[in-house]
């Protein structure tokens, strides 16, 4: 069925539509009108979807100061409507570089032989265990529920990750989740579509 | 590949708790970022804003700068001009020199130049436009 990879497939049949359209739609959010006030209402979900995808606390803050510096830089005088995916697909460039700058390190690790490896002989992240700061005890359950997400969105493939966050997570619809993405609308129906496919059987462990 | 009306119904079911319970857990986790987290990211933004900024700045001090070198540049090619270049006096004496010179060789005279040692002899000849004496008329 899913007889095209990469950008241009479009094989799955079943791309969670119906499920999407009847899942609660994410909280609407009012458009910001000043760039300021527009980084403000978004910087701490850019922070999660970055830490998500990086698993280092450091690093997701760099992966979106960078974007903000980027999109004041340059896009500050679009339209504000135009902010959020300008942001998005940002931010989405800037963590698939540092991703792709972590294998690169990580391989270079391996031949100097300087890796490090867990107990089950898997290499260990080159990043200190983000730090969980002095939340609150009544948020434990939240963040351990978030980590085991997080844990499982990261083992999908890079484009499956982008969709879920941006499509199901952020709540962007169709057309502009593949517009931050770079790709056709159908690419993303197929990525989502196989992401929920490997996310499926997890559930229960973000309970 | 063919899928049963009951299993796609279950994916259904499945996949909309699944996007459910994502998005609650995804809400709760940014409204709980911890302070210093937080504050980080207002140092970001912050940053961000003020970078825009500074270009303007720039802007501003680019043509005093350039004010600054210019006069500068013109203050040095004064200063350094009467001792690189030369006077009129110097014009002058490199006029005389060049009137010293001998004059270029009529191409007709390079026979005399290149044979100048024959014509030399001939010329400490005694007689040597003379007819010798006995000789006929």
């Amino acid at each position: 069925m899913d007889a095209l990879d990469g950008d241009g497939g479009f094989g799955s049949m079943s791309w969670a539509g119906p499920a999407l359209a009847e899942a609660p739609v994410p909280m609407a959010r009012p458009v910001a009108r000043t760039i300021e006030a527009f980084l403000a209402s978004i910087e701490r979900r850019a922070w999660r979807v970055a830490e998500m995808a990086l698993n280092d606390a450091d690093e997701a803050l760099d992966a979106v100061q960078d974007t903000m510096l980027r999109l004041v830089r340059h896009y500050s005088d679009k339209p504000a409507e135009e902010w959020p995916l300008l942001f998005w697909g940002i931010l989405r460039r800037r963590i698939t570089d540092l991703q792709r700058r972590r294998t690169v390190r990580n391989r270079i690790m391996v031949w100097t032989g300087r890796a490090q490896h867990d107990e089950d002989g898997g290499e260990l992240p080159m990043w200190d265990a983000p730090d969980p700061g002095p939340d609150p005890a009544r948020a434990l359950a939240s963040r351990q529920s978030f980590a085991a997400m997080s844990a499982a969105i990261r083992q999908l493939p890079r484009r499956q990750q982008q969709a879920f966050m941006l499509r199901v997570l952020e709540g962007l619809d169709v057309a502009e989740t593949a517009r931050a993405m770079g790709c056709s609308e159908g690419s993303v129906k197929t990525h989502l579509s196989r992401a929920l496919d490997a996310l499926r059987g997890k559930l229960e462990a973000w309970r | 590949m063919n899928t049963s009306p009951d299993k796609s119904d279950r994916n259904l079911a499945a996949d909309h708790e699944l996007i459910s319970r994502a998005r609650d857990i995804y809400a709760q986790a940014c409204a709980n970022v911890d302070s210093r987290t937080h504050a980080r990211l207002g140092a970001a933004r912050r940053n961000a804003l003020d970078a825009v900024h500074a270009p303007s700045r720039q802007r501003l001090w680019l043509p005093a700068a350039g004010a600054v070198a210019a006069c500068a540049l013109a203050l040095g090619v004064v200063w350094l001009r009467p001792a690189s270049a030369p006077s009129s006096a110097q014009n002058q004496r490199a006029a005389l020199a060049d009137a010293e010179l001998p004059p270029d060789a009529d191409p007709r005279q390079l026979d005399l130049y290149q044979n100048l040692d024959f014509y030399q002899w001939l010329a400490q000849q005694p007689n040597a436009h003379a007819p010798e004496n006995g000789a006929p008329q």
